[in-house]
């Protein structure tokens, strides 16, 4: 497990932000919790206020009425942070792109705050407890610089 | 005074736009008004310019938790639409798809029932043992969930018989598991003082509200559309359906719980009598026409309606999940409760997320200011737990041994 | 409780009012006018033991139309009662307080269509996002998407 020890120098807070979604990648992300993904066991924890956070995860494309929220909870999180977008939803508004009700995908409404905001893009429709895993833990190692960036997953073990 | 409290979040860890607001009088909740649309993305319009296939797989993003139910319930309106009937390969596919969503659906309420009381060891064990299930639906299907199997006429892929000695040794498991929890929580005197005549929705007001599927299970409403209009296999199936009294949260926990042994029933049975054949029916066009397909979902009976006017396309797609019925149904249940006991009446008829919303914090209705956020409401639940457990000389956590 | 006995109840009960679109085993369509809407529902609800499982609304050529699903428990039957009401004032009576379980979906077809069910208590916006102005029914046919996502910004 190098990537892992390379990249948790200290222990990971995230903070879940779900827009919208139909849940199943909120539910993906709940049992990265539960005793067989057991994030704890990595030093990572889902944390009660985005203040504490230093990743964000962001599911669902953002419904208009949840736009205000998306934005508010990212002023309120510590800079430097990351933004996980989980779910196909979440990264590219996925079925829901013609849909009337829906703002846009959380990338755009975060850039428009922070043009340079950190994002990760995670897909799946779900994307699996490991996917989540492991796209949170190599993006922070990309970020402190103790990896090459890019998708090459020959990089680890 | 009447202070309103609009409420906080089912799901544990998240807190977002408020949907329920409470007026409370002291600790005792008078009234209850809903504020919804935080999940809306327009579903029914996004369908009218889809072909039916393409409304199909859209139907599977309802909900996560039910997506085996949307996508059988739209193919059920568009196949009474035309009037067939779809082979009987695909229709004990979707059985047994069927039912092992009903499986991990009700073992995630279970998990979550037991958070909000401050049972974490419930939370984690149930939610252990939704594993298998989802390793099974992965098996049999490729995903975890999200199937994309279905399709008008019958299934799109078959499924191979190989797995089945997994699915049999998997719901072995749970039923064991089950009855463990079974166990558990009948005899406990702190279970029963948080969840007896809590949140009680009796007979009359079940009917009122129109309620649907454990919900009403639990107040004697006896329906259930699997036995009321029989689709898929469930004519040929030996299972009986669970209906208690009582009405209040206790009763609700205990129909889901006996209907997970009768789901494992209803799977066993699928397996040893799984029939070859055809998995598809002939499905050309769909002519000029309209049809209501109605499937019971673990939460209650889902109903969709299409009209068609003779394109590729529906003119009108109607959908009503089951817990758009249930949550109303707070009206009656929730008044004359205590705040701590509010969390766990919500909870208890098990609303799907992206069916109902999420909700937030408490003001005060004079001063506006910040009384109990949602998280606040939660933990106060937990502490009610705490306080009983020790006042009756009881571990403060459910004790599960697993043989 | 089949479709024939429910056609022969109603044909009974409310000569002349009922016209029988369609029927076959389980789906029964009937088409009534709006000022017999209280009676026939109330009628199907309270003395038939219907429960209302949910209505739909939709624009057709002559005006908007509302469908309400009445399924029965213990049987197949989902008898649909279809009412039509002009474009131009779109008004119906609610049936909230005879059956509760109107409540919201009543507010969900004002949402999306503009019906106003005369006698609700409350009939504010269940489902739309507050960012969509009140005059703004999406599921019309003249609602323009395109248009609207342009102005939203």
């Amino acid at each position: 497990m190098s990537i892992l020890s390379k990249a948790l120098k200290k222990s990971l807070w995230v903070y879940h932000v779900g827009t919208s979604g139909c849940n199943n990648c909120d539910i993906e992300i709940l049992n990265c919790l539960t005793p067989r993904f057991d994030v704890e066991r990595f030093g990572i924890k889902l944390v009660g206020s985005p203040r504490h956070a230093d990743v964000l995860l962001v599911s669902g494309p953002v419904a208009t009425h949840c736009k205000e929220r998306l934005e508010q909870i990212y002023q309120e999180v510590a800079k430097p942070c990351l933004v996980a977008c989980i779910g196909v939803c979440a990264c590219s508004m996925g079925i829901f792109k013609d849909a009337y009700s829906v703002s846009g995908p959380p990338d755009k409404v975060i850039r428009a705050i922070d043009p340079n905001a950190k994002i990760v893009y995670i897909f799946g429709c779900p994307p699996r407890p490991e996917a989540i895993i492991m796209g949170v833990v190599k993006s922070m190692s990309v970020i402190n610089g103790s990896a090459s960036g890019g998708t090459g997953a020959h990089n680890e073990q | 005074m009447s202070t309103i409290i609009p409420i906080g979040p089912f799901h544990p860890l998240q807190d977002e736009p408020a949907n329920f607001l409470l007026t409370v009088e002291g600790e005792t909740v008078v009234d209850i008004e809903a504020n919804m649309g935080y999940i809306h993305k327009g579903h029914e319009l996004l369908g009218q310019s889809k072909t039916y296939d393409q409304v199909v797989i859209q139907t599977e993003r309802i909900c996560g938790i039910c997506s085996v139910t949307h996508t059988v319930c739209f193919c059920h309106a568009v196949e009474n639409l035309l009037g067939i009937q779809i082979p009987k390969r695909a229709a004990y596919i979707r059985t047994l798809l069927g039912e092992l969503e009903r499986l991990h659906s009700h073992l995630l309420w279970v998990g979550l029932a037991g958070h909000f009381l401050g049972y974490n060891t419930v939370f984690m064990w149930a939610w252990k043992y939704r594993e298998p299930v989802l390793d099974v639906f992965e098996a049999l299907t490729g995903n975890r969930q999200n199937a994309s199997i279905m399709k008008v006429g019958g299934v799109r892929r078959d499924i191979d018989e190989k797995h089945f000695p997994k699915v049999m040794e998997v719901i072995n498991t749970v039923r064991g598991q089950t009855e463990m929890l079974l166990g558990a929580v009948v005899d406990d005197p702190v279970l029963h003082s948080r969840t007896k005549n809590v949140g009680v929705l009796n007979y009359e007001q079940a009917k009122n509200w129109c309620v649907v599927g454990p919900t009403a299970r639990a107040s004697g409403v006896d329906t259930d559309v699997r036995r009321d209009e029989p689709y898929a296999a469930y004519d040929e199936l030996d299972w009986k359906v669970i209906v208690l009294k009582d009405g209040d949260v206790f009763a609700k926990a205990a129909v889901r719980l006996l209907e997970l042994l009768e789901s494992i029933k209803i799977i066993e049975q699928c397996i040893k009598q799984f029939p070859k054949g055809p998995i598809l029916a002939d499905v050309r066009s769909i002519p000029v026409g309209e049809g209501i397909g109605r499937y019971e979902a673990p939460r209650g009976e889902d109903i969709h309606y299409v009209r068609s006017n003779g394109t590729n396309m529906p003119e009108r797609w109607k959908v009503r999940a089951p817990s758009y019925v249930n949550i109303p149904s707070f009206h009656a249940s929730c008044i004359g409760q205590t705040i701590s006991d509010v969390t766990i009446t919500l909870a208890s008829c098990d609303p799907c997320y992206s069916c109902t919303e999420r909700m937030a914090v408490a003001v005060d209705a004079r001063s506006k200011k910040v009384l109990y956020t949602g998280d606040d409401l939660v933990r106060m639940g937990q502490e009610k737990t705490r306080r009983i457990a020790k006042e009756l000389g009881r571990p403060a956590d459910l004790h599960l041994t697993l043989e | 409780m089949n479709s024939k006995e429910m056609m022969f109840f109603l044909s009974e009960k409310f000569p002349g009012k009922v016209q029988f679109e369609s029927a076959s085993e389980k789906r029964l369509y009937i088409r009534i006018q709006p000022e017999n809407l209280r009676e026939i529902f109330g009628y199907i609800v309270k003395e038939k033991n219907g429960r209302l499982s949910t209505a739909t609304g939709l624009e057709v050529r002559d005006g908007i139309e509302v469908l309400y699903h009445i399924s029965f428990n213990g049987s197949p039957l989902v008898t649909t009662l279809k009412v039509m009401t002009p474009k131009h004032i779109p008004e119906l009576d609610s049936v909230q307080d005879i059956l509760k379980g109107a409540y919201w979906i009543e507010r969900e077809i004002h949402d999306f269509l503009g019906v106003v069910f005369k006698g609700h208590p409350k009939l504010k916006r269940l489902l739309k996002a507050r960012t969509i102005p009140e005059d703004i029914y999406p599921l019309r046919k003249d609602f323009n998407q395109e248009e609207f996502l342009a102005n939203k910004g």
